[in-house]
């Protein structure tokens, strides 16, 4: 429906429901009215009444003409308002069965007073029996006073219809009222809806689209002339946009290619500078082998076939007509596709001297993907095979010093070895001479020396054989140090286990317990690993003998990524701050009295470990034992040494 | 758009749903309480007819009584019956009454429910008799000690005559029809449909003699003294039932005619005679009281009654029920107690 239908229908709406108000109210005005009237007959009638019943009561009591001629004359007037009344009110009252009731009632019994009434004033000549007189006075009394009541019960009526009259137009003005307010606000939210909201909602777009929201759609759902409009506004904005933005992306495009070819100019002045002054020879041929690109190195380095001209657009051949068959080969080969590397090639100059060439000959492609031609690259490398040579002359030489000081150290260790073996062996004579001789003199000629002497005897004998231990660490020390190294494969586990039961063989006293990891396997020198377990399974026996439950462990565990060996015991331990002198030949950390040695073990168990290539370390504190973690070359390890 | 028409759907159910819910409590009413008994005394003549006509039409049920009906065939027997306790409530005309109050028998008039013109002297006109006074010296068949007796009275003293200038024959009012058509008298004074039975007995020999405007006769409804005070819902339920029996007796007036002419085993046409001189409403006018001390001192004068002092009428008067009803159809004047 249109705008125009609507108003239409609206107005015509409100004509309707106004016309029809206001006539309920005229109506319900009207029935008021006309009630109000009948209260005023009512009224006049029960005052007629009132009157007929003063005059008959006079007329009762006298007998008298003036007092009947009254009587009479109210008789005639509620006779001609009754009459009268009735014509009016039955029309109005028909509805009303009660009242029509009392209405009858009135009637008869103003009949009944008028034929009473009649009856008793024209026996004034005639006298009538008395009780027959006094019944009729008795009955006139008793029909004018119902007279009067039923009067008075119509006038109830009325005034009950008046005030439900009353009632009925105040509400019905309040209902006009109502209905006005209603009507005026329906007609204002119409109003609001179908106008004011389509009109601030096209006003509000318009604003937006001014302010650059060409998005912006109104997408109304309404119908008739505003949602046309609304639908209309949205497709002008379509155009406008699809125009705006057609044109937009056409400007942007063009920037685009511009910026495109300012890159491209940049990029071919770019490679251009790149490809002229690059430090090697480079030169960009067409598949007719026509100079396309080319570098300054290249021009030099041809400057002596092709002087100065201008080469690039020349043919390659036609400047170098003497080129060899070779080269041209390689050419077509890489014009097919082929790339071709020769790394050192030795071109001796037209001064004799040698050239050493790096040429590389590979083919470029164009956008589709087909051959344009050819790069050809040739790289100096004169002074890198200089270099090299010179690198390989030093290396022979540095050989050569090698295997003469290697020679030196071999005949040096020879001359240690005799000398370790001369010392052990010559010094143990000596000793053994002095332990045998002391040994010899206390024993025949013990009893004629004093107690003194026998002490000093003895000190000999102890000395000599510390002296003698010295010498065998020294001399283990010395071996740990020389002699081939092998790789074996050594149980660990086993050999610890052995070393503990000798201890225990040897000292069966000690209640030792020892736990040995089993499985532990390394790759070494069996004899000096032997030495290595020895001199830490003795150390760890020996500085337990003060610990009650003295236990020794043999174990190993990962540590730093590393596989490390481990030799713990609860024993003395040792203070860490001068773990650094553990592993000094003749350095020891408790008093001879307490624990006996001569301090040349660890020295050679370090030896030993470093010469497999692996570490030791100890850890410890004072009565709470000590660790010795050794770790050894795993087999890849020694492999990649031993190459 | 959408959103606006849920809105309204919702708004429309909601107020569905409200009216459902206010009609079933509306119409949710309470259980009605059990009938009340009430046993009424009524008499099978015309002015009986409001109290059958309520009964067929279910009143006395709707509002809450179970009534039964005794049938006597005029208020006299009707009232004695009450007053044996063989009934509640009974209905006659005011002679009975006044005979009743000369025994000092406690009752009380509830309410009048209908006065009546229907009462009418009817004679043989083969005797000569031609106007009221022709009766004097003529045999007169009447129910002694009813309201044919007094109006009889009324209408022969308005003539000047006494009881005396007439010979009474008693005879009761069921039977007085067939002694006027046998001729065992002249004339009777009666009401219907004893009136109209002695007319159609007599076909065109009869003459009548209506009262007109010169007596009414009141119609009552008689309890127990203390009766509205012991059970005064059943009396209003009783007056209201009746009301509503007189207003459709208005406006069903061919129905009403029908169902009375089929109760009473009479013509239609016999009842509309009569029907007109009836005037059904419930009241307690002043002239009640002073046809009561009419009727009283004509009983006295003529040795029907006691010579005693006259009964003050207002102590048989009980308007406490009808003045909750109808208060403004009381217009008998109550002295102070």
């Amino acid at each position: 429906m249109n705008l125009r239908s609507r108003t239409h229908l609206v107005a015509m709406m409100t004509l309707l429901i106004v016309a029809v108000l206001c006539s309920v109210f005229l109506f319900v005005r009207l029935q008021k009215t006309q009630v109000e009237r009948e209260i005023v007959r009512v009224d006049t009638l029960m005052a007629d009444a009132i009157q007929f019943r003063g005059t008959l009561s006079d007329y009762l009591l006298h007998r008298e003409t003036r007092p009947r001629l009254q009587a009479e004359a109210k008789l005639s007037d509620l006779h001609h308002l009754l009459g009268d009344q009735m014509q009016l009110t039955v029309a109005h009252l028909l509805h009303d069965a009660q009242s029509m009731v009392l209405w009858d009632e009135v009637s008869r019994l103003l009949a009944e007073c008028e034929t009473l009434f009649a009856d008793l004033s024209s026996r004034e000549a005639t006298p009538a029996p008395r009780e027959q007189e006094q019944r009729t006075a008795d009955l006139l009394l008793l029909s004018s006073e119902s007279l009067i009541l039923t009067i008075g019960q119509i006038h109830r009526l009325v005034v009950s219809d008046l005030l439900e009259a009353h009632s009925y137009e105040e509400m019905t003005l309040w209902t006009l009222l109502a209905g006005l307010g209603g009507l005026g606000i329906s007609l204002f939210l119409l109003l609001r809806k179908g106008v004011l909201v389509p009109l601030q909602q096209l006003h509000e777009a318009a604003i937006l689209v001014a302010a650059g929201q060409w998005d912006f759609r109104l997408h109304s759902r309404r119908r008739g002339e505003f949602g046309q409009l609304a639908n209309a506004f949205d497709h002008m904005l379509d155009q406008i946009q699809e125009t705006t933005v057609s044109r937009a992306r056409l400007e942007a495009e063009i920037r685009e290619h511009q910026q495109a070819e300012a890159d491209l100019r940049a990029s071919e002045e770019s490679l251009r500078l790149l490809f002229e002054y690059t430090p090697v020879a480079l030169a960009m041929f067409d598949r007719e082998m026509r100079y396309i690109a080319v570098s300054r190195r290249w021009i030099d380095d041809n400057r002596p076939f092709i002087g100065d001209q201008e080469i690039i657009g020349r043919s390659h051949y036609d400047l170098l007509p003497e080129l060899p068959d070779h080269w041209k080969a390689v050419h077509r080969r890489a014009l097919e596709g082929d790339t071709i590397q020769i790394d050192e090639d030795q071109l001796t100059r037209i001064d004799g001297t040698v050239q050493w060439l790096r040429r590389v000959v590979l083919p470029w492609y164009k956008d589709n993907g087909v051959i344009g031609g050819i790069v050809i690259f040739v790289d100096d490398i004169t002074a890198r095979q200089q270099a090299e040579a010179e690198v390989h002359r030093l290396n022979t030489e540095l050989e050569e010093r090698v295997g003469q000081r290697t020679a030196e150290l071999v005949a040096a260790n020879q001359e240690l070895d005799s000398f370790a073996y001369a010392v052990s062996h010559d010094l143990r004579a000596p000793l053994r001479a002095m332990s045998g001789f002391s040994q010899a003199l206390l024993e025949d000629y013990g009893e004629r020396l004093d107690g003194e002497a026998k002490i000093y005897l003895d000190q000999i004998i102890i000395a000599s054989r510390h002296m003698s231990e010295l010498v065998d660490g020294l001399l283990t020390l010395s071996r740990s140090t020389r002699g081939e190294l092998r790789r074996d494969l050594v149980d660990l586990t086993a050999l610890a286990e052995r070393l503990l039961m000798d201890q225990a063989t040897v000292e069966p006293e000690r209640p030792v317990s020892w736990q040995v990891e089993p499985g532990l396997c390394v790759r070494g020198d069996p004899v000096m690993l032997e030495v290595v377990m020895r001199n830490l399974i003795e150390n760890a026996w020996k500085y337990t003998a003060k610990t009650p439950n003295a236990t020794i462990r043999v174990y190993s565990e990962n540590k730093e990524g590393q596989r490390c060996y481990c030799v713990a015991d609860n024993g003395a331990g040792f203070d860490m701050n001068h773990a650094n002198r553990l592993f000094k030949a003749f350095q020891r950390l408790h008093r001879q009295d307490e624990f006996p040695g001569i301090g040349i073990g660890l020295a050679t168990v370090q030896r030993i470990i470093h010469r497999h290539g692996g570490a030791i370390r100890a850890e410890g504190a004072p009565g709470h034992g000590a660790t010795f973690r050794f770790t050894l070359p795993t087999a890849e390890t020694t492999s990649k040494e031993t190459k | 758009m959408i959103h606006s028409r849920s809105f309204l759907v919702s708004v429309a159910a909601s107020i569905l749903i409200i009216l459902a819910t206010l009609t079933v409590f509306w119409t949710r009413k309470p259980a009605p309480p059990p009938p009340e008994p009430l046993v009424v005394a009524a008499t099978v003549n015309l002015i009986g007819m409001p109290f059958f006509i309520a009964e067929q039409q279910g009143f006395f049920a709707d509002e809450g009584l179970r009534v039964t009906l005794q049938r006597h065939p005029f208020g006299k027997p009707a009232l004695e019956a009450m007053l044996r306790g063989e009934a509640d409530v009974a209905m006659t005309a005011e002679t009975p009454i006044i005979f009743a109050s000369f025994k000092e028998t406690p009752f009380s008039v509830i309410a009048h429910y209908m006065t009546s013109t229907e009462h009418s002297i009817v004679a043989r006109a083969d005797r000569g008799i031609r106007q009221v006074t022709d009766l004097r010296g003529r045999r007169i068949g009447v129910s002694i000690g009813t309201s044919a007796h007094y109006f009889l009275h009324v209408m022969l003293s308005d003539q000047g005559l006494t009881i005396a200038d007439v010979e009474l024959v008693p005879i009761p009012a069921p039977d007085q029809a067939a002694a006027l058509a046998a001729g065992r008298v002249d004339a009777i004074a009666a009401f219907a449909p004893h009136t109209t039975q002695s007319r159609v007995a007599l076909q065109g020999n009869a003459i009548s003699f209506p009262a007109g405007i010169r007596y009414t006769g009141f119609s009552c409804l008689v309890a127990s003294r203390d009766f509205s005070q012991r059970r005064p819902e059943a009396v209003l339920r009783l007056l209201r039932a009746t009301d509503r029996a007189i207003t459709w007796m208005r406006d069903h007036r061919q129905e009403a005619i029908d169902f009375s002419a089929r109760e009473l085993g009479m013509k239609v046409a016999e009842v509309e005679e009569t029907w007109d001189a009836l005037r059904p409403a419930l009241a307690l006018n002043q002239a009640l009281i002073f046809l009561l001390e009419a009727e009283a001192r004509w009983a006295m004068n003529i040795g029907l009654a006691p010579a005693a002092a006259m009964p003050n009428y207002l102590d048989y008067i009980d308007a406490s029920v009808l003045s909750r009803l109808r208060p403004e159809a009381v217009s008998i004047i109550q002295g102070k107690p």
